[in-house]
């Protein structure tokens, strides 16, 4: 515009300053439409990290699933009993047919197509045999029907070596099939099903007053905070060990202490000193000698009590706590198993639903990076990084009837071990300043906890950190 | 503005306080481009409003590169642009033959005339002959770029450019004809 026209130059310059105040209604009207769209984000964010959240989630408990269906024993029984505890074995089977006494030596698939029958009496099972379809042997059986089946049976079997043929074995079913389940902790449902919180609420806290946002995000992302959790923890383990039956994971509590220091505006690094227990279960029918005889059942075939490397299972051979005493049941009466070949002390044991519990304790020293993914108010993160976790605590235990005694320890365990975790978290702020955490986080052990080149164990679990953090 | 680096910064985190600052710093300066621009209040109000909050929306691409008002001016014009292209799809059609006898050459009108009163002779000018106007005028933008914007050839451009010229012309000889008189 080289000439440029001076009713052009005229107006642009007399219009260049011109303003006029609009009226207030039009700022009412932005800012509404702002804060939506800022809702509509947030709320989308939040769906992402929830379906993030979910899809870790599910692949957790794949995993677990899979790594089950893969390490348990198949689906046939190991090991069947009546609830009183006897144990039958089949090695007794010629012997017991012999005697008269019942034996059982049978196969029974645990496939679903198999039509299970709902009474069976003991002369008819070597004829389920054939019309079944057998994938596998059954060793011993247990009945959970015994009410037919008394002591002072099994008593007279084994003084007069008879056993009536014709006791009733009902039910036997999938119900009775002694397999493993794992049960998950309650502790192990992420926080996402709370994503269907009230949503309004939740963006009040994001969007509340303009004044306090800043106030917010001050303390949100305050240097070093530091703080404690406690989580209901789920533990079980990986393994190879292909001798580990109707083992089963175990809940405790893991707590303690971190501290938190923020690098940036969305990372962070935790350390800290958690208490942290890891463990399994196992029933008595799993820990029957390796010869599978735990007791004898006839006076014939009485075993000696099991010793201390009887109690086979998947993490390790459970020794006397104290060498000097050298028996597991240390807080049994000494008697019970000089008594054990007695007929009185084996109903003790048939009668007990005696189940081994391994615990191992460590004080974990974790260093973890946790990346926020929202930061606004309420922030969630997610996390990953190793633990070095130092052993305190190794026992075994005798669960029976309801009471815990303390049968030794385990045998070969690894003073330190390592493990990798990841896992979410919320962070929300209650005042200026405490935060408030919930942080859902799966920990594996990278290496096996015992020395013992027979047994590789790695444990897991599945634990939801609750917790409060001071911000400085 | 001494703050103005730090309010954008702040906006660029959505804000809210920082979104008010700076919608009060330059909303009257915005509203006057859109008044210059619409027909009506009305129609000035609701494309401050829009523009707001595209400002808000891309404020974060903002690379302070350039000037800052500037970058919101464009972003006002071009939203009416917009409005103003879906509403009215095919409006430019005036021949390119009425350049010459219309373009006006004018030299006379120098002497400052308020500013209310030069909006209003925009904003008396036919919609299609304003849009022009300012986008060569006010804005700075050439006739090939006004071509491309508006979708319309650079002679329907000039043309226009021409008729609101000559209309502003008329009605600023008028009020100095009035003033004589008065």
């Amino acid at each position: 515009m080289s000439k440029e026209n001076n009713i052009d130059r005229l107006f642009r310059e007399g219009l260049s300053d011109f303003s006029a105040t609009p009226p207030t209604h039009v700022w009412d009207a932005i800012n509404a439409e702002i804060k939506s769209n800022r809702k509509q984000k947030m709320v989308l964010l939040l769906w992402k990290g929830s379906a993030a959240a979910a899809f870790i989630g599910v692949i957790i408990l794949a995993g677990i699933l899979l790594h089950t269906s893969n390490t348990e024993s198949p689906k046939y029984l190991t090991n069947l009993q009546p609830d009183s505890g006897l144990i039958i074995s089949e090695n007794e089977n010629k012997q017991t047919n012999e005697t008269g006494a019942t034996s059982i030596s049978n196969t029974i698939s645990t496939n679903k197509d198999v039509e299970q029958k709902e009474s069976l009496y003991v002369h008819e099972l070597q004829n389920q045999k054939e019309n079944s379809n057998i994938n596998k042997e059954i060793k011993t059986v247990a009945f959970k029907n015994s009410e037919e089946y008394t002591n002072s049976n099994l008593l007279s079997a084994q003084n007069n070596t008879q056993i009536k043929k014709e006791v009733l074995l009902k039910a036997i079913s999938n119900k009775d099939v002694i397999t493993h389940t794992e049960t998950i902790d309650p502790s192990t449902v992420f926080f996402l099903q709370n994503s269907d919180m009230d949503n309004k609420r939740m963006a009040d806290m994001i969007f509340g007053d303009s004044e306090d946002e800043e106030e917010i995000k001050k303390e949100l992302f305050a240097a070093i905070s530091v703080g404690g959790q406690i989580a209901p923890s789920y533990s079980y383990r990986d393994g190879n060990n292909n001798s580990a039956k109707n083992e089963s994971g175990i809940t405790k509590l893991t707590g303690g202490v971190n501290v938190n220091f923020k690098t940036s505006k969305r990372f962070r690094i935790e350390t800290g000193l958690l208490y942290a227990q890891v463990g399994q279960k196992f029933s008595n029918s799993s820990y029957t000698p390796s010869n599978s005889v735990a007791f004898g059942l006839l006076e014939d075939n009485i075993q000696p009590a099991p010793s201390a490397n009887s109690y086979q299972n998947s993490m390790g051979n459970i020794v006397p706590k104290s060498s000097s005493s050298g028996k597991m049941f240390d807080a049994a009466p000494s008697t019970d198993f000089e008594a054990s070949r007695t007929i009185s002390n084996m109903a003790f044991f048939r009668n007990s639903e005696v189940e081994i519990q391994q615990e191992l304790e460590y004080i974990e020293i974790p260093f973890i990076l946790k990346y926020d993914i929202i930061n606004k108010g309420i922030a969630l993160s997610v996390n990953g990084g190793v633990s070095t976790n130092v052993l305190v605590g190794n026992n075994a235990y005798n669960i029976s009837n309801n009471t815990r005694n303390k049968i030794g320890m385990i045998e070969g365990i690894n003073a330190v071990s390592y493990s990798a975790s990841f896992g979410l978290g919320l962070r929300t702020p209650i005042n200026s300043s405490f935060d408030f955490n919930v942080e859902p986080r799966f920990k594996y052990f990278i290496n096996s906890i015992t020395s013992s080149s027979e047994y590789e164990y790695k444990p897991y679990s599945l634990g939801l950190l609750i917790g409060v953090n001071y911000k400085f | 503005m001494k703050n103005l680096e730090e309010i954008i910064k702040r906006c660029q985190k959505n804000n809210g306080k920082a979104q008010k600052q700076l919608y009060d710093c330059f909303s009257p300066w915005l509203y006057g481009v859109c008044l210059q621009y619409c027909k009506d209040k009305t129609e000035a109000e609701d494309h401050l409003q829009e523009s707001f909050i595209k400002i808000f929306t891309n404020i974060k691409k903002y690379r302070f590169e350039g000037s800052f008002e500037g970058w919101m001016r464009r972003i006002v014009v071009n939203t009416i642009i917009e409005t103003f292209r879906k509403k009215n799809p095919v409006y430019f059609v005036d021949s390119i033959e009425d350049i010459a006898k219309d373009a006006p050459e004018i030299s006379e009108h120098t002497e400052t005339i308020n500013p209310k009163e030069l909006l209003t002779f925009v904003e008396e000018l036919p919609p299609k002959y304003k849009l022009v106007f300012n986008l060569y005028a006010l804005e700075g933008y050439s006739h090939q770029e006004i071509s491309d914007i508006l979708g319309i050839s650079i002679g329907t451009s000039k043309s226009n450019l021409s008729r609101a010229r000559k209309i502003l012309k008329d009605r600023l000889s008028i009020k100095k004809n009035d003033s004589i008189i008065a």
